[in-house]
This record gives structure tokens, C-alpha cells and sequence, in this order.
């Protein structure tokens, strides 16, 4: 009941190799079905994102060392040469297998750390193979760990809950003053490409209108184009800021190009309602001393960075709970794999056992003719209760083992001692 | 007095139902734990029982505690708004701030709590005039609690219209919606205790 794994991720191979290794669901479906009717996985489970593609399986009671011949069927399917691959790809078997999923689903394997898209892309795969029928009973204990592992790490620790980058943090105080952005406004002064950072981040949270503004008319339309919005005339102040909630700044000027007089005027104008201002620019657009004004929240690019710094010190301290809670539920994971593996051991000991008695008295009785078949039968039956009661005192103590590593041991040498050198039944 | 908290609890409920949000919670709930116990250690075992009973009359007083309970919270929510917003406008970035809830949704609940309290709270004091009616056949008596109701009445409609329309919305509004509750606590203890006639009950 091994599990393997073979993959490569942000971390050991560069886009382009990534691009070529990633699995469209059809392709998936593709891989699973071939892995199968060769035998090289009797239960398969395809993860594929952006940052990573990886092939989860429980080989055949058979394979002893499976690795090579998923890399090798990886290099085929995808076409891609053995030598490239080889210096990305990494495989891991049961505990570091298992390990490397939950790290995954929890978010310590992405690049943004803690980032909860990942946990979702996890249940993905797992609906998607599960219902082509690919995942067995290892696998599907395997994930649900996994998907709870993902859903711990985020609602216990505060890994990935502040945001990372200056767009995003901006983001996110906008949203502490205005709760869901999906019926405010943004007014995008300057369309460079800081701007279709932080554009992006807002249309991401459902922002409903946009509005640009630009020196240069074609890179606004070519903004709006992008992000479906309205470009407004370089400098029609008292119309553009009637609306918008957010505004974001990034204009390449020596000087402030929104003067505190003109952010007044436009707040009386619009009765005081809330302004959230990004300014990006360096040096800054909006007039410094416009900060004061009433209801008016000016962040610049010192502001955000410092936020993002402290978040990132943050972050650092949670990493080892994470880590933890991903420990904890490998453990688990590997304590029910033992069980698992410990109710078939049973029975199969068992009807060993019933076997070698069988054998065992018919040789004997065989001699002792005088008895009668009731006696036979009795006596059958009194080895097989002396067999069970044998049986059933370890057995028991074993499934109650806590710990986990003598557990394992336990069974470990059950198989060794009782059923490998003869073969399996 | 407990009820004062039951209902504090049970106008926060309603709140949170209707405007779907949850995470306001647990910064409120505090508040309503201080509420209950200062109802608790409050001297109120001197009651003197008004002249009599009846459903009017207890309409009129659970209204009433509605109306305490629903400008209270407002005041609650207000607090918090204003911790919050000096947090944010003087870009004091602490853990705390990323799970306050929203600047507008604060304000939006205050509004809605104050609302219930003016509805509550006019409701109420109509039903009282009339159970004062039935009782002595006269409904106007001058009585200050009358007066500073009605101030805390007006107090609380012209908060809601700044609020929502004019340039007070925003730290202002919130503050005005603390000095009413101030008001509305002045009404409770100063007049009941000391000035008025009907509304005496220590």
C-alpha cells in the first residue's frame, strides 16, 4: 500500500519546462487511464496548476521501485526529452510523499505563501479523479487529509491572510473602509503597468466601474480596453472625481498632479463621501497635505510597503504552526494507512493459519484411526478456538497501539515474520 | 435590567441577519457582556412598583428597553468605527485592523440600530401617553422625562439625515451618535433618578 509521487513544481523547474508537463483535464484523464491499464498505478490522482504538475498513485502490490517508470511514461506522454525532465522532476514515496501533499494543500509549497487558490485546485483534482473512478481507498483518505489539512492551516494560523504586495494591500484597505468593492468606483490616473497591477487586484475583487485617465490617450483607451472601462479627459477634475470611491495614482510627474485644492473642492462636491487614494508615484502625485482633509484616506508607496513588510514578519511567524498542523496530520494519515494494513494482515494470518491446520491434522488424524468423526471434528474445532484466541489477544493490542512509529514496526514484522517467506496466499 | 441586555443581544441579532454580516460580532458581544454585567451590579433593589399593570404598560416599557437597547448599540458601533478609522486615516497599521469589519458597513448598522430605537422608541412613549390616559383620564403631565425624549428623538432623526445625506457622514456622524447615547444615559439615570415624577423607580 505504497504511495508515490512524481512531480515538479515553481521551485525545480523553470516556465517553460512546466508549461510542456501540465495536464489539461482531458489529458489527465488521458494519463490516469494509461497509468491503469499498464500497471504502473492501480489508483492515480493528477495535480495540475501553473506552479506545479504532479502524479500522486498507490502502485501494484508488485513495484518496488515505481519511480523511474512514472518518469519515464511522464517523459513519453507529454513528449518531452528524459534528460530535461530528469533534472526536474523529483519523487517521494509514502511518509515524504504524503508529507509533500499536505505541505502543498496547505499552501507551504507555493510561491505566494499560505495563498488559499492552491487548497482549491487540490479538492479540484480530487473531485475530478474521484469521479472518473481513478482514486482508490488510499488515495481518497489520502486527499480528504489533504483538503483538511488545507482548510486547518488556514483557519487556524494567519498564514496568507494579509496581503503580500503593494496592489494587494491597497486593495485591502480599500476594503476596510468600503466592505465588498462590487458597487464602487476606481479612477486609474497614469496607465502604466503599476496601474494594471493594482487594475487587475481591484477587478479581481469585483470592482464595478473604472474610469482612466492618462496624458497619453491611446495607453488609456488601451487600459480601459483591457479592463473594461471608461477613459476620461487628462486633468476634467471636477467630473472624474465625483464618482470614484478608489483612486489610483501612478503618474510619472515631478509634481503632484492632484493639488489639495482641487480634492476639497471635489469632497464638498460629493458631500463628504469616503475617498480611499493609492498613490504610487514616486514622487508622489496627490498634494502631501491633502492627507488632513475630512473622510479623505491617502496611502503612498511608503505607506503599502511598510504594510507589506510588516505582514511579511508576520507571516514568518506562522510557519511553523503550519508546519505543525501539517506534521499532525501526516501522523494521522499514516496511523489509519497501518490500521488498514493490519486488518488485512489479520486475515490473512487467519486463513494461513486455517490453511497449515488443515493441513496439520489431516496428516496427524490420519494416524489416529481409532477416533470417530465426531471426534475429528472436535478436535479440528478446539485447534482453530486455540488459533483464534492466539490470534486475537496481538491483534488487538496492535490496532490499540497509540504510537505510531512502534505501530508500524509492529505490523512491519508481523508481515516479515508470518507471511513473506512463503509467499502470499 | 437583564432584559435591557436581552434585548441589546436580540436587536444585535437582528442586525447581523440583516445585513449579513458576521464578523462584527465579536467586538461587539464585549460590549454587551459590560452592558449585563453593569446590569447586574447596578443598585436597582429599590424599586418602588408604578401604579398599575397591564399589557399596555408593558409594551410601553419593553419598547422603551428596545429603544435604550437599539441606541446603545449604535453608540457601541460608533466606537468602534472611530477606533477604527483613526487606525486607517493615520495609516497605523495594526493586527487588529485586517479583521475589523468594513468602515461602511459600521456606519450602516449604526444607522439601522438607531432606527430601530427611534421606531421603538415612539411606538413606546405613544402607548405610554395612552396607558397614562386610561389611568388618570389626562395624558400630559410636565414631566421632564417628555422633554428630554423628545430631545433624544430629535437628536437621533437629525443623526440619521446627516448621516446618510449631508457632509457629516463619516467620523462626525459617529461622533454625534455617541453624544446622543450620552443623552439617552442622562435620560435614564439623572431623570429617573432625580427629576422626574412618573419615571421614578429607585
Amino acid at each position: 500500500m505504497e504511495i508515490v509521487l512524481v512531480g515538479l513544481n515553481h521551485l525545480t523547474a523553470p516556465v517553460e519546462v512546466r508549461e510542456r508537463v501540465s495536464f489539461t483535464n482531458e489529458q489527465a484523464r488521458r494519463a490516469a487511464d494509461e497509468l491503469r491499464a499498464r500497471g504502473l498505478l492501480q489508483e492515480t490522482l493528477v495535480l495540475s496548476t501553473c506552479n506545479r504538475s504532479e502524479v500522486y498513485g498507490v502502485p501494484p502490490e508488485a513495484c518496488h521501485d515505481c519511480a523511474p517508470g512514472l518518469s519515464s511514461f511522464l517523459s513519453e506522454f507529454h513528449s518531452v526529452r528524459a534528460d530535461i525532465l530528469s533534472s526536474a522532476l523529483y519523487h517521494h514515496h509514502d511518509r515524504a510523499a504524503v508529507r509533500h501533499l499536505f505541505r502543498v494543500s496547505g499552501g507551504l509549497d507555493s510561491m505566494l505563501l499560505g495563498e488559499a487558490e492552491i487548497l482549491g485546485q487540490v479538492r479540484e483534482a480530487y473531485r475530478f479523479a474521484h469521479e472518473q473512478g481513478a482514486t482508490g481507498p488510499v488515495l481518497n483518505r489520502l486527499f480528504q487529509g489533504a483538503l483538511e489539512v488545507g482548510k486547518r492551516v488556514r483557519s487556524e494560523t494567519e498564514l496568507g491572510t494579509r496581503p503580500m504586495s503593494v496592489a494587494a494591500a491597497g486593495v485591502k484597505l480599500a476594503e476596510r473602509i468600503f466592505g465588498k468593492l462590487t458597487e464602487r468606483s476606481a479612477l486609474v490616473l497614469g496607465a502604466g503597468t503599476i496601474s494594471e497591477l493594482v487594475v487587475s487586484t481591484l477587478r479581481d475583487r469585483g470592482i464595478a466601474h473604472l474610469f482612466v485617465m492618462n496624458r497619453s490617450r491611446d495607453r488609456a483607451d488601451a487600459l480601459a480596453q483591457l479592463f473594461g472601462g471608461r477613459v476620461i479627459e487628462w486633468g476634467a477634475w471636477d467630473t472624474a472625481l465625483l464618482k470614484p470611491d478608489v483612486i489610483v495614482s501612478s503618474v510619472g510627474a515631478e509634481e503632484p498632479v492632484l493639488p489639495r485644492q482641487v480634492l476639497e473642492s471635489a469632497m464638498a462636491a460629493r458631500s463628504n463621501r469616503a475617498l480611499f487614494v493609492m498613490d504610487l508615484g514616486v514622487p508622489r502625485n496627490i498634494e502631501a497635505s491633502a492627507a488632513e482633509l475630512y473622510n479623505v484616506y491617502i496611502y503612498n508607496m511608503d505607506d503599502l510597503t511598510d504594510i507589506v513588510q510588516q505582514n511579511r514578519q508576520a507571516r514568518e511567524s506562522e510557519i511553523p504552526r503550519a508546519e505543525a498542523i501539517v506534521e499532525e496530520h501526516v501522523g494521522k494519515f499514516l496511523s489509519w494507512q497501518a490500521s488498514v494494513e493490519l486488518v488485512g494482515l489479520v486475515e490473512a494470518l487467519r486463513s494461513r493459519l486455517r490453511e497449515d491446520r488443515a493441513t496439520f491434522l489431516r496428516s496427524r488424524l490420519a494416524q489416529l484411526s481409532h477416533l470417530s468423526e465426531q471426534d475429528h471434528d472436535r478436535i479440528e474445532i478446539m485447534m482453530d478456538e486455540l488459533l483464534e484466541k492466539l490470534l486475537v489477544e496481538p491483534a488487538e493490542r496492535l490496532r490499540g497501539e497509540r504510537e505510531l512509529r512502534r505501530k508500524i514496526q509492529n505490523v512491519e514484522a508481523l508481515r516479515d515474520l508470518f507471511l513473506s517467506d512463503r509467499g502470499k496466499p | 435590567m437583564s432584559l435591557f441586555g436581552w434585548l441589546l443581544a436580540l436587536t444585535y441579532l437582528v442586525l447581523e441577519f440583516y445585513h449579513r454580516q458576521r464578523s462584527v460580532g465579536a467586538f461587539v458581544l464585549p460590549f454587551i457582556l459590560a452592558f449585563f454585567l453593569a446590569a447586574n451590579f447596578a443598585p436597582g433593589d429599590r424599586l418602588s412598583p408604578p401604579p398599575a399593570h397591564g399589557p399596555m404598560f408593558a409594551f410601553h416599557v419593553t419598547l422603551s428597553i428596545l429603544a435604550y437597547s437599539g441606541f446603545a448599540l449604535s453608540c457601541v458601533l460608533s466606537l468602534i468605527f472611530l477606533v477604527e478609522n483613526r487606525l486607517l486615516k493615520n495609516r497605523q497599521m495594526s493586527n487588529m485592523v485586517w479583521r475589523l469589519p468594513a468602515l461602511e458597513l459600521l456606519e450602516r448598522m449604526s444607522q439601522s440600530s438607531v432606527l430601530i430605537g427611534l421606531i421603538a422608541i415612539g411606538v413606546g412613549t405613544i402607548l405610554g401617553f395612552i396607558w397614562v390616559d386610561r389611568l388618570t383620564g389626562q395624558y400630559w403631565y410636565y414631566d421632564p422625562k417628555y422633554v428630554i425624549t423628545l430631545l433624544v428623538l430629535l437628536l437621533y432623526v437629525a443623526y440619521l439625515r446627516l448621516a446618510r445625506t449631508a457632509s457629516w457622514r463619516g467620523p462626525r456622524a459617529s461622533r454625534l451618535c455617541i453624544f446622543n447615547f450620552v443623552v439617552v444615559i442622562l435620560s435614564f439615570t439623572v431623570v429617573n433618578l432625580y427629576l422626574s415624577h412618573s419615571h421614578r423607580y429607585f
